[in-house]
């Protein structure tokens, strides 16, 4: 497994934002809703976003049933999870749905962005980087 | 922790979605299956019998979600609910979900302890999920 940090920093609030940044613009998927503006929600020094670049290792790409050790682990957190496949240019999928991780069509050597945003988002995102 | 029944016209199919749930959900959810006519999987059709037989062996109080292939799956898995007794209907649900991606869905968020109504939300959001990315 290979993580690199990516350039976003822990200043950008919102995942959207960043992963267009990040991709060149890609439009957000409609089946993954990404975090947007809560109006209600104060700042606080609680929240966290962070985002790596991992590589995936398994020969067999990234299947269902290690999809499903992914989804297990993203669910324990509160934190907003995505995960963007950019060797693909795909549009950023919600860690936490099966359906759309597998939409990310991950191959082995596959580099997938993921990227969280909460008051966990970076023990989920250290927890995550090593099913990869 | 929900329950599921998996209902399909051929026992075959029906026990290869069981497996592929069963592996998505590891031991913690009871899942059992009605597939065909008959246990040797020679006759092709669904049975209400059956289906029953099937609710009855994994029924729990948090719910059964039942996941069908199509057309007499569904008016057979309904008969089978109208042939429950009432106290177990009510914890039984028919799903809109597609029969193999509503199956994993279903078993994995089940084996989060999500509630019936939560599980079945995931899995019927398998409708409007493409499996090719960009496409839909």
């Amino acid at each position: 497994m290979e993580i690199r940090p990516s350039q976003a920093g822990p200043q950008e609030e919102r995942l959207e934002g960043k992963t267009q940044h990040q991709d060149g613009g890609v439009s957000s998927n409609s089946h993954a809703p990404l975090p947007v503006d809560q109006p209600a929600q104060p700042e606080s020094s609680l929240q966290q976003s962070k985002s790596v670049v991992v590589t995936v290792s398994d020969p067999r790409g990234l299947h269902l049933r290690s999809g499903r050790d992914v989804v297990r682990t993203a669910s324990q957190f509160q934190a907003q999870i995505t995960a963007a496949n950019l060797s693909r240019n795909s549009n950023a999928v919600d860690l936490k749905s099966i359906l759309q991780l597998m939409q990310l069509q991950a191959r082995q050597g596959h580099n997938l962005q993921l990227a969280a945003s909460g008051p966990d988002a970076d023990a989920a995102i250290e927890a995550l980087c090593s099913l990869f | 922790m929900i329950s599921l029944v998996i209902v399909s016209h051929s026992a075959k199919l029906a026990a290869g979605v069981h497996e592929l749930a069963a592996q998505m959900a590891g031991d913690q959810v009871g899942i059992s299956q009605a597939g065909g006519l008959s246990d040797d999987g020679e006759q092709l059709g669904t049975d209400a019998f059956r289906i029953r037989s099937a609710i009855e062996e994994v029924w729990c109080e948090d719910g059964v979600l039942l996941l069908m292939d199509l057309g007499s799956s569904v008016m057979s898995a309904e008969m089978a609910l109208e042939m429950l007794p009432e106290q177990q209907r009510q914890n039984c649900l028919l799903s809109n979900a597609p029969l193999v991606e509503g199956a994993i869905v279903a078993a994995l968020h089940a084996s989060l302890g999500e509630p019936l109504q939560a599980v079945n939300a995931v899995a019927e959001a398998a409708l409007s999920t493409p499996k090719l990315a960009g496409t839909g």
